[in-house]
């Protein structure tokens, strides 16, 4: 394709892309239309104007990474916010999440402390391949504890549902006010679940 | 809810706490009689389970740790699967005497709050602890308050009294950890009210509060974070007052207090 074919193309899907964003009812789910709609708008921009294309390739190396370190550490930020928001993801794993990006955050916009480090350790600046698999690594470890989340959910479900059962089941044998239950003897402290931490 | 004598249950969650359990069962049962006493044991390693039993409680043994919140939805649910219309909800560990569960009661009947919170009333202040302790417990008030347009004085109390249309509620959404300032707001975005009564807390029998060291940081940060996404969700309108209102005038009570989601 022509570069003014690319142009079309990046301005009609930034345009659907706008369009889903602001009017779709994707599971009313309003931080992701923002999400959508930021990344729509930079599309459309890039495709109105593909000058910004070049300028940024102008820009000095370290800008670029700190650019790129600080977007990437955003998106952490926001797709952990919608996921908790959707209750697909606990507080207690995420928190592990924000402070990491809120770390990268830091890292590209005040560099003075990374110099030093850096200066430190003998070692140089993260090289960008460093960074993308970084970010691999940052999606497939995000999937993790979504799934953790959910199978803790399960487990909680299914505890509660035989916690009822065996309490019915009991009244129905020996009447609901009586001392002692035959199944007190069979349940002493076995394979319990320690708590967590 | 038209019945002029409620059905009302006592909910204790208890984590290890077979020492002292047998006599708060007993107090629980001569300060409100005519109610079920339950005791859910959320995966206790020692007696709790045993002692609660023969103190006269019925008692949920569940199987695995699920934390204070699984642990109280578990008793939510029981509560609508037997028929009860109010649930009163005190501690396992004897900070909240069941003696002052009377005042909670004559709360609900004069202001037929959804919820009714037993706020600390000690020296004049719920705020106890390091200084840090209570910044912190007094910023949760104040949001809690802001978010809630009443005024809460007590958002980490557990000592409540529960009423029907919000036990439903509860009973399918209800936090994990330190449940009781997320359930708050939780119960404003679906549209329910809440009151506050002044009640004597005792100093705790045995042991400390949990929530000490790493625990408070964490304790902080994890509210923080849920009570700031609290703000980002809407309301879920299948467990919104007026919703859950219809449903029981639809159905009688039928609601099966099992997990529909």
């Amino acid at each position: 394709m022509t570069p003014a074919g690319w142009r079309v193309f990046a301005a009609a899907v930034g345009a659907a892309a706008l369009g889903w964003g602001l009017f779709g009812k994707w599971r009313a789910a309003r931080t992701s239309r923002w999400a959508v709609g930021i990344i729509a708008g930079t599309l459309v921009a890039l495709a109105a104007h593909p000058g910004w294309a070049d300028r940024l390739a102008t820009l000095p190396h370290m800008i670029r990474i700190r650019l790129i370190m600080g977007i990437v550490s955003v998106l952490v930020m926001v797709v952990n916010v919608e996921a908790i928001r959707r209750s697909r993801l606990r507080e207690r794993y995420a928190l592990l999440w924000i402070g990491t990006s809120l770390f990268i955050l830091a890292g590209a916009l005040f560099t003075g402390w990374l110099d030093r480090l850096s200066a430190a350790l003998g070692m140089q600046y993260v090289s960008i391949i460093v960074a993308v698999i970084f970010v691999f690594l940052l999606l497939v470890a995000f999937q993790f504890s979504v799934e953790i989340s959910r199978l803790n959910e399960d487990r909680a479900r299914l505890a509660r549902r035989l916690a009822l059962l065996e309490t019915k089941w009991e009244m129905q044998k020996v009447g609901p006010s009586t001392e002692q239950t035959p199944a007190d003897a069979s349940a002493p402290t076995d394979s319990r679940v320690q708590p967590p931490s | 809810m038209s019945k002029s004598n409620p059905r009302i249950m006592v909910l204790i969650p208890a984590f290890n706490e077979a020492e002292g359990l047998a006599d708060l069962v007993a107090r629980a049962r001569k300060s409100l009689p005519d109610t079920r006493v339950v005791v859910i044991s959320d995966g206790s390693t020692d007696d709790t389970a045993r002692v609660a039993r023969s103190a006269g409680a019925v008692v949920l043994d569940l199987p695995c740790n699920l934390g204070v919140g699984g642990a109280v939805q578990a008793g939510f649910q029981y509560a609508i699967a037997e028929g009860f219309d109010l649930v009163v909800r005190m501690d396992g560990d004897g900070q909240h005497p069941p003696e002052e569960a009377p005042k909670l009661l004559e709360g609900w009947r004069a202001t037929r709050a959804d919820l009714v919170i037993g706020a600390r009333f000690h020296d004049g202040s719920p705020f106890q602890g390091t200084p840090v302790r209570q910044a912190g417990i007094r910023a949760l008030a104040v949001f809690l308050s802001v978010v809630c347009r009443t005024r809460i004085s007590d958002p980490t109390s557990g000592f409540w009294l529960v009423s029907r249309p919000l036990l439903d509620c509860f009973a399918r959404e209800y936090p994990v950890e330190y449940p009781e300032p997320e359930a708050i707001a939780l119960l404003r975005r679906q549209g329910f009210t809440l009151a506050e009564v002044p009640v004597q807390f005792h100093p705790r029998r045995h042991g400390r509060s949990s929530i000490n060291g790493w625990r408070a940081i964490y304790y902080g940060l994890k509210v923080g974070l849920a009570l700031f996404i609290e703000r980002l969700r809407p309301v879920d309108h299948r467990l919104s007052k007026t919703a859950l209102l219809m449903k029981m005038a639809h159905s009688g009570n039928t609601t099966t207090g099992a997990d529909a989601s």
